[in-house]
């Protein structure tokens, strides 16, 4: 297993497509996890000059709703880290480096658990910076440490785990179906933002919240802001356990028709 | 013998298209056998099957005596048509791949960078590479490891005649050290040079299959004909100078073995109470002798 992860990360760390691209999703997170606050305030406060009631400014940083309102945010980036697994999947075929591997005496089981074991990877460090960001945000905001606030609701982290590497094992999917880079990339793109939108409006509830993508977003939902409540919506604070299963059982789904693709085809 | 490789009725098919028809063929340790036919003849599916990146429609094979395994193909160095590395990489870089692959250790590698002369452009990026550069890195990643069999596909395709000649050399030096070689080429010179048995194939069928000395050495045919053409055939298809003797048309036409002669079977008939009407005998070149194979209709 060490050794799978050895042969993967010798791919990543010498690359500049990974650079780039793991350092923009760095980067576009931080600026808009960390500026998030200020934004939506501003906009408040725009708001209140031309409302007779007051407006209540929100605080996205406080201990313990900050580790809800990061990972929520912070999912908005995981298409990112999603391109860069269909790029690094699909240079395999175009290399056809996947046929060397298996000429060289790797198993073809072997050769996925290899790209799932760097799925995994990335999903670790997704959970890791989302974690880091809503800490050092958290204790930066924070007057006082109540250490059992401060962990309070951080079980949210173990949903954005989840999250994402379903997410990413779909786009893990999709590089092996489909094997071409430009054309993994817009399929699935194309598949998350508009196609299952489309679909979903077409089926409806409740068939349509059992989608992939929908299925992996509706883990963590939108928070709830002062400003919602005003307006009385309100969004659940919790994780329910049929999304998990939900997830998990697409997990397992994208894991086994992975598995059947690498195994029955001519590579 | 030990038998390194055996096939089985090995078949592929693409859709109606039979790639690889029902192909049965053995290799043994130490030979260098060569797999001959033109392009698109099925050499590089079958090799393909053999390594497991084609799947076979049906029929078996089996290394070392054993079912395949990714293990098995562990001791199993190749070379199929390109190069393929990752072109971003170092030579250097890629060949740390092949070994952490094939789980061999890492101070193995200086050794197949300094055999095939890329030592000293270890640290530069594959795609900085010459086409001879990329052959020679493919075939050290095919020695890493010291396998006991070595497969090339068209080892001297796109190379200048230096890049051929080193490639024949070290493929000759590692035969003589006792690997097995599997060979495919549409070259009847590079397989004449190099390999010590062949398997010609033409649309996926097995033509000829034996000693390369055997297909190539320079046969006499002879066409005979006599009164009775019927008990001609039969004596000489006993004959002991005859390589094989067909019944075709109003001739006979017979091969000879080598170091026998037309007059010889002349002699010999007449000694059998027939006498032959007529009697041409015909050297057949090497080229003639690959050409009838594959004009063969089945």
């Amino acid at each position: 297993m060490i050794t799978y992860l050895r042969i993967e990360s010798r791919k990543l760390i010498y690359s500049n497509t990974f650079w780039i691209i793991t350092g923009l999703h760095a980067l576009f997170l931080i600026v808009a996890i960390t500026g998030a606050e200020a934004f939506i305030n501003k906009g408040l406060q725009n708001a209140e000059n031309s409302s007779p009631t007051a407006i209540p400014l929100v605080s996205l940083y406080a201990f313990p709703m900050v580790w809800h309102n990061v990972a929520y945010l912070s999912g908005f980036f995981k298409i990112f880290m999603a391109f860069l697994v269909i790029i690094f999947i699909t240079a395999e075929f175009s290399y056809k480096t996947i046929r060397q591997h298996i000429i060289f005496g790797m198993g073809r089981t072997s050769f996925f658990i290899s790209k799932f074991l760097m799925v995994i990877v990335i999903g670790f460090y997704l959970t890791l910076l989302t974690a880091l960001v809503a800490f050092l945000l958290g204790i930066n905001h924070a007057e006082s440490l109540d250490w059992s606030i401060v962990y309070n609701k951080s079980w949210f982290l173990a949903a954005y785990f989840l999250e994402v590497f379903t997410f990413l094992v779909f786009a893990l999917f999709t590089a092996l179906l489909l094997q071409k880079t430009g054309l993994s990339l817009i399929v699935f793109a194309a598949y998350i933002y508009v196609g299952e939108p489309i679909l979903r409006s077409i089926i409806g509830d409740p068939v349509a919240s059992y989608l992939p993508a929908k299925a992996i977003s509706n883990l963590i939902v939108a928070p709830n802001t002062a400003l919602l409540e005003l307006i009385g919506v309100s969004f659940r604070e919790s994780v329910r356990l049929t999304d998990v299963l939900l997830s998990l059982s697409y997990l397992v789904l994208f894991t086994i028709l992975s598995i059947l693709l690498i195994k029955k085809r001519d590579l | 013998m030990e038998k390194v490789l055996i096939t089985n009725a090995l078949s592929k098919n693409y859709g109606r298209l039979h790639a690889v028809d029902s192909l049965d063929f053995e290799v043994c340790k130490g030979e260098v056998f060569g797999i001959l036919g033109p392009n698109g003849s099925g050499k590089t599916t079958t090799l393909g099957m053999l390594l497991n990146v084609v799947n076979k429609s049906s029929g078996h094979f089996s290394w070392f005596g054993q079912s395949p395994t990714a293990e098995a193909r562990k001791r199993i160095g190749s070379i199929l048509e390109m190069p393929l590395f990752y072109p971003y990489l170092s030579g250097l870089n890629n060949l740390r791949i092949v070994a952490d692959i094939k789980g061999v250790a890492y101070n193995e590698i200086p050794e197949v960078l300094e055999r095939v002369g890329l030592a000293s452009r270890k640290n530069s990026k594959f795609k900085t590479y010459s086409l001879g550069m990329k052959q020679r890195l493919a075939l050290a990643a095919a020695l890493l490891g010291k396998p006991d069999v070595l497969i090339l596909d068209e080892p001297s395709n796109g190379l200048d005649p230096q890049g051929i000649a080193d490639i024949r050399g070290i493929i000759l030096e590692l035969a003589a050290q006792g690997i097995t070689i599997i060979l495919a080429s549409h070259l009847l010179d590079e397989v004449q040079k190099i390999c010590s048995h062949v398997l010609v194939l033409d649309k996926g069928k097995k033509r000829y299959s034996g000693l390369v000395s055997e297909l190539l050495s320079e046969t006499t045919l002879v066409e005979v004909a006599a009164a009775d053409n019927e008990s001609l055939f039969q004596i000489l298809q006993q004959w002991e100078g005859a390589l094989s003797a067909e019944l075709k048309g109003q001739w006979v036409m017979v091969k000879l073995k080598s170091g026998y002669h037309a007059d010889m079977l002349n002699a010999y008939v007449f000694s059998k109470d027939i006498i032959l009407y007529h009697l041409a005998a015909e050297k057949q070149s090497l080229e003639q002798h690959f050409l009838q194979l594959l004009s063969q209709q089945s």
